[in-house]
C-alpha cells in the first residue's frame, strides 16, 4: 500500500463496519469540495476492483467499479478541478478538489490510470512532496523550496551553523566582545562623570574627595579634560570596532555568498527551471544582506543595550532601590507597547508600500507608453486613472502620517513624565539628604540610555527573525542535493565516436505532464539529425536529454553504447556543444567570449576559429577587436554577429556532438547565408542534432525526425518523407506557401 | 467617404437550434445540426465582467462549436444547465466574513467565511492577487490559484472592512 494520504484509522473503521470494502486499498486522497461546491472533506479511494468517493461523514457514498473506467482525469477547470473519469457511456465526474490540491490529485489520476491498464505502480510514482506544507505545523509554505514554514525553522540550529561561519574570526570577535564591553562601560562613566563626579565632588565642598586619593574640588578643567579624553577614547574604541566588524562580517558574508554560488552551479536544470532566476538572486544578495546587517547592526546593538540596562539597572538599584524601580519600571511597558505597535505600523506602510508601487507602475506604464497614449488621444483617460490611484495613496500615506505623528509624542512625552517623577521623588531624596543632585543627573541620563532604544528593540525581534528566515533559505540551498551527477563508478571517455542510440526514452518535467512518450533512434557518428515540428512538440527536450541537462524517466540514451548517465559529466559535458538561439555573452571581451569552452586557446586559435565562423570580419572593424568588451545580452551586437561568436565559440570548443537549437532563426537573408555557411564548416564530422522551423535550413540533414506531441511519428530523408506525404510534407506544404507570401523561397 | 468595415459579424447561435441533455456522468450533451456533442464544456468569454453573456461553447478538445450571446436566449431549462456547468468551472465562494489576517513574510494568511464554508487561504502579498472589479467589487486570487469574490465589500461587518482595507 503507498498512499498519497493516509487514511486515519477510526474512517476506516467505520467504512469497514458499513460493509465498504477498502481495507486493502492501493491509494487514497482527500478532496476539500464536496459536491455540493462546500467546503467539506471527502476521501477518494482506489482499491484493487473499485473507485470510491465517501464523504467523510459518511453522509454521501459513491462506488465505481474499475472495469468499466477507461480512463481517469483529474481536470483543471478555471478555480477548481475535478476528478473524471470515462466510460463506453461517456463522461463521469467522480469528485471536485480546489486548486491547491491538483498535484495531489494529478499523482492519483496518474497512479489510478496505471491500474487499470494493468501496470505495476511504484513508490516513486508518488510525488510525496505534492503537498507543500511546513513538515511540523502543516501551515501552508509561502515557498515552494522551503521544507518548514518560518515559523518553525530551527533557529538553534541556524544559529550555530551562522556562528560556525565566524570560526575563522576567533580573535577578531573576541576583540569586538571586547570592544562592546568597553562600550557599556563608556556609556555608564559618562554620565557619572558629568552627573555624580562633576556635581557631588568638583562642585561640593566638602563632598567625598577621595576619589582615588584626590581632592577633587574646584577643579573643574581637569574634569573637563577628562571627560573630553573619555569621548575621544570611546570615539576611537567605535572606529575600531566597526573596522574590525565591517570586515568580519563583510568577509562572513562573502563566504556565505560563494557557499550558496557554487552549490547552485552544481544544481541541475530543474532546479533552476522551477525557481525564477530572481528568485535566485535574491537569494544570493538580499538574503545573505539581511544576515549580513543583523550580524553587523543587530546582534552587537541588542547585546550592548541589554548589557546597558543590565549594568545601569544594578547601578541604579544599588545605590537607590526605589528611584531605580522608578527608573525601571517604564522600559518593560514600553517595549512591549512597541512589540504590539510595530507590527501595526508596518503593516500600514505596507498598504502605503502596495499603494505607491501601484502608482508608480500606472505612471511607468502610461510614460513608457506615451507613443500610444498620445497616438490615440488618451491623454486625459491617463490622468484620471493616475488620479484615482494617487488618491489612494495619499490616504494611506497621511493614515500613516498622522498615527506617527500621534503616537510618537506621545511615548516621548511618557519618557519625559517619568523623568519629572524622577525629579519629585529625587529632590525629595535630596532634601532629605539621603540622595545627591549629582548622582539624580547620572540617573537621568542613565534613563535616555535604556529609553532610547526601545523601539529599536522592539524591532530588533522582527528583525531576527527575517535574518533566521533569510539564512534558513541559504541553508536550503547550501544543503540541495544535485539530482544530477556522476554515478558511483563513471566511465571516463575523453575520446568519444559519437554514436547516439536513444531507447524507448519517455520524460516529462512536472509528474503527470508527460513531454515525450517512448522515442528511439539510432544515430550514427558524424550524422546529422534534423529536429522537426510544432513549437512545444518536444524538440528541445530531446537535445537536452541528451546533454544530461536532465534526465530520462523511462528508457535508455546511450553514447558510444555507453549510458548517459555512466558516462563521466566532465567528459560528456566537454563533448558536447550546443548553438542556441539566444547566444549568452558572458561580461567579457569578444575574445574570451570564444574562448569561454577552452581558456588556454592561443590568440591564433580564437582567430581561426572566428575566421571559420565568418565572425572574423565584423570583428575586426569594431575600434576595440577582439578586445571589444561585451556583457549583458552582448549589447552593442546584431543577432547574427552574436550568433556567429556562438558558432566560433562551439568550434574552438570542437565537440563530437553538437546540438543547433534554433541557431538559425530570425536572422536577414544575407547574415544568414554567411551563418549557413560557417554552420556547414562546423557540422562536418560531427553527431549533430539541429532544431530549426524553417525546414531549408535542415537541406543538408542526413535523417530528420519528425516529432509531434511528444512521439517520434516519421524518420527519414527529406526525399523519402517528402514522397511518404505525411506530416513532414504538410509541414513543408504549409511552410512553402508562407514563404511564397512573403516572397522568400 | 464611406466607412471602412473590415470587422465581420460574429455568428452568434441561435438558441433555437440546440438540444440539450445532462448526462448520467453529470455532463452536458449537446446537438447542433443533428451533430451530437457526448460532452461539451462552457466558457464565459467575459467571466469578471459579463459572467452570463458571450458563452463559448466548446467541445471536450476544447475546440469551439458556438458561441452564445446571453444566457438568457436559451430556455429555462438549458440555461439553468449551462448556468450549473459555468459555476462548476468558474467556482467562485463569496467571502461573507473574514476572521483573521496574518502579514508575514511576504505572504498574507487569512481566515474567512464563504458560502462554502470556512476557508483558510494564503495570499502572495501584493496587489494583483486583490483584483478590483469596481470600488466595492472584489476578487481574491490566493496563491494556488483559487478564487473567492465579494460583491460590495463595504457591506461586510466592520472587522472585515477594516481587515481588507490594510490589504487592498
Amino acid at each position: 500500500m503507498i498512499s498519497i494520504d493516509i487514511l486515519p484509522e477510526d474512517f476506516l473503521n467505520t467504512a469497514i463496519k458499513d460493509n465498504l470494502d477498502i481495507k486493502e486499498y492501493i491509494i487514497a486522497v482527500k478532496t476539500d469540495i464536496n459536491s455540493l461546491g462546500e467546503f467539506a472533506p471527502s476521501w477518494v479511494i482506489l482499491t484493487e476492483k473499485y473507485l470510491y468517493c465517501i464523504s467523510e461523514d459518511f453522509s454521501g457514498t459513491e462506488k465505481y467499479d474499475l472495469k468499466y473506467i477507461k480512463e481517469v482525469f483529474a481536470e483543471s477547470l478555471v478555480s477548481i478541478g475535478m476528478l473524471t473519469f470515462k466510460t463506453d457511456m461517456g463522461y463521469v465526474e467522480v469528485c471536485k478538489f480546489s486548486n491547491t490540491l491538483v498535484p495531489k490529485f494529478s499523482c492519483f489520476a496518474s497512479v489510478t490510470n496505471k491500474i487499470i491498464r494493468g501496470e505495476e505502480v511504484r513508490e516513486e510514482d508518488i510525488d510525496k512532496n505534492v503537498e507543500h506544507r511546513c513538515e511540523k505545523c502543516g501551515k501552508y509554505l509561502p515557498n515552494n523550496s522551503m521544507r518548514t514554514c518560518p515559523s518553525c525553522i530551527d533557529r538553534k540550529a541556524i544559529i550555530l551553523r551562522l556562528f560556525a561561519y565566524g570560526k575563522k574570526f576567533k580573535v577578531q570577535i573576541a576583540v569586538i566582545t571586547l570592544f562592546l564591553l568597553l562600550t557599556t562601560i563608556f556609556s555608564m562613566v559618562g554620565p557619572y562623570l558629568s552627573g555624580t563626579v562633576f556635581f557631588d565632588y568638583v562642585l561640593t565642598d566638602n563632598g567625598k574627595a577621595d576619589v582615588f586619593g584626590v581632592d577633587l574640588y574646584g577643579k573643574v578643567v581637569l574634569i573637563v579634560i577628562i571627560l573630553v579624553a573619555f569621548r575621544i577614547f570611546s570615539m576611537i574604541t567605535n572606529i575600531i570596532y566597526g573596522r574590525i566588524s565591517a570586515k568580519v562580517s563583510g568577509e562572513m558574508v562573502y563566504n556565505i555568498k560563494t557557499d550558496v554560488f557554487e552549490s547552485m552551479q552544481k544544481l541541475s536544470m530543474k532546479f533552476f527551471s522551477n525557481k525564477m532566476t530572481g528568485n535566485l538572486m535574491t537569494r544570493i544578495n538580499s538574503d545573505t544582506n539581511e544576515i549580513l546587517y543583523f550580524f553587523i547592526d543587530g546582534l552587537p546593538f541588542v547585546i550592548t543595550t541589554v548589557l546597558n540596562i543590565l549594568a545601569m539597572g544594578a547601578f541604579m538599584m544599588a545605590i537607590n532601590p526605589w528611584l531605580g524601580l522608578l527608573c525601571l519600571i517604564p522600559p518593560p511597558f514600553i517595549f512591549m507597547f512597541f512589540r504590539k505597535f510595530m507590527p501595526k505600523f508596518r503593516k500600514m506602510h505596507n498598504t502605503l508600500f502596495r499603494r505607491r508601487s501601484s502608482m508608480n507602475s500606472r505612471m511607468n506604464d502610461s510614460f513608457s507608453g506615451m507613443r500610444v497614449v498620445k497616438a490615440f488621444g488618451k491623454e486625459q483617460a491617463e490622468v484620471r486613472n493616475f488620479g484615482r490611484d494617487s488618491m489612494r495613496f495619499s490616504d494611506s500615506a497621511v493614515k500613516v502620517d498622522i498615527v506617527s505623528s500621534t503616537v510618537f509624542p506621545v511615548i516621548g512625552q511618557s519618557m519625559f513624565i517619568v523623568t519629572i517623577f524622577v525629579y519629585i521623588i529625587g529632590g525629595l531624596f535630596i532634601i532629605n539628604g539621603n540622595f545627591t543632585f549629582g548622582l539624580m543627573t547620572t540617573y537621568i541620563g542613565y534613563m535616555s540610555t535604556i529609553f532610547g532604544p526601545m523601539s529599536n528593540l522592539a524591532n530588533t525581534v522582527t528583525w531576527a527573525s527575517y535574518a533566521m528566515n533569510a539564512a534558513n533559505r541559504v541553508f536550503e540551498v547550501i544543503d540541495a542535493v544535485p539530482d544530477i551527477k556522476d554515478c558511483e563508478a563513471p566511465v571516463s571517455m575523453p575520446d568519444i565516436k559519437g554514436d547516439v542510440s536513444l531507447k524507448n526514452i519517455s520524460f516529462s518535467y512536472e509528474v503527470n505532464k508527460p513531454v515525450l512518450h517512448n522515442i528511439s533512434v539510432d544515430v550514427k557518428a558524424g550524422e546529422m539529425i534534423g529536429l522537426v515540428g510544432h513549437s512545444g512538440a518536444g524538440k528541445s527536450t530531446i537535445t537536452n536529454l541528451i546533454t544530461r541537462l536532465y534526465d530520462v524517466n523511462e528508457g535508455e540514451i546511450t553514447i558510444d553504447g555507453v549510458p548517459v548517465k555512466n558516462i563521466k559529466l566532465e567528459d560528456l559535458r566537454k563533448q558536447i556543444g550546443m548553438v542556441l538561439q539566444d547566444t549568452y555573452l558572458f561580461i567579457g571581451t569578444i575574445a574570451q567570449n570564444i574562448a569561454y569552452s577552452k581558456p588556454e586557446a592561443s590568440l591564433e586559435e580564437i582567430i581561426l576559429a572566428a575566421k571559420t565562423a565568418n565572425a572574423h570580419d565584423f570583428i575586426v572593424k569594431l575600434p576595440d577587436g577582439y578586445d571589444t568588451m561585451v556583457g549583458v545580452g552582448g549589447s552593442g551586437l546584431s543577432g547574427g554577429e552574436k550568433q556567429r561568436l556562438a558558432i566560433a565559440r562551439a568550434i574552438l570548443h570542437n565537440p563530437k556532438i553538437l546540438i543547433l537549437d534554433e541557431a538559425t532563426s530570425a536572422l536577414d537573408t544575407e547574415t544568414e547565408q554567411q551563418i549557413q555557411e560557417a554552420m556547414e564548416k562546423l557540422v562536418k564530422g560531427r553527431t549533430t542534432f539541429a532544431i530549426a522551423h524553417r525546414l531549408s535550413t535542415l537541406r543538408n540533414a542526413d535523417r530528420l525526425m519528425v516529432i509531434e506531441k511528444g512521439r517520434l511519428v516519421e524518420l527519414g530523408t527529406h526525399e523519402q518523407l517528402y514522397k511518404a506525404e505525411g506530416v513532414y510534407y504538410k509541414l513543408h506544404k504549409l511552410q512553402q506557401e508562407a514563404l511564397k507570401i512573403r516572397g522568400v523561397e | 467617404m464611406s466607412e471602412i468595415n473590415i470587422l465581420g459579424k460574429i455568428d452568434f447561435v441561435d438558441c433555437r437550434d440546440l438540444t440539450m441533455r445532462k448526462t448520467e456522468g453529470g455532463f452536458i450533451s449537446l446537438t447542433i445540426n443533428e451533430k451530437e456533442y457526448e460532452r461539451v464544456n462552457f466558457y464565459r468569454a467575459f467571466p469578471l465582467s459579463k459572467p452570463d453573456e458571450y458563452i463559448s461553447v466548446r467541445d471536450n478538445d476544447k475546440n469551439e462549436i458556438c458561441l452564445i450571446r446571453n444566457i438568457n436566449e436559451l430556455s429555462q431549462e438549458y440555461a439553468q444547465l449551462v448556468k450549473m456547468d459555468l459555476d462548476r468551472r468558474y467556482f467562485t465562494p463569496e467571502i461573507i466574513k473574514i476572521n483573521t489576517v496574518k502579514d508575514e513574510y511576504g505572504y498574507v494568511y487569512m481566515n474567512m467565511l464563504t458560502d462554502s464554508g470556512e476557508r483558510s487561504v494564503t495570499i502572495p502579498n501584493g496587489s494583483s492577487n486583490f483584483i478590483r472589479l469596481s470600488d466595492v467589487r472584489l476578487i481574491l486570487i490566493d496563491i494556488d490559484g483559487n478564487r473567492f469574490g465579494i460583491e460590495d465589500y463595504l457591506k461586510l461587518d466592520e472587522k472585515s472592512v477594516r481587515l481588507l482595507e490594510t490589504l487592498i
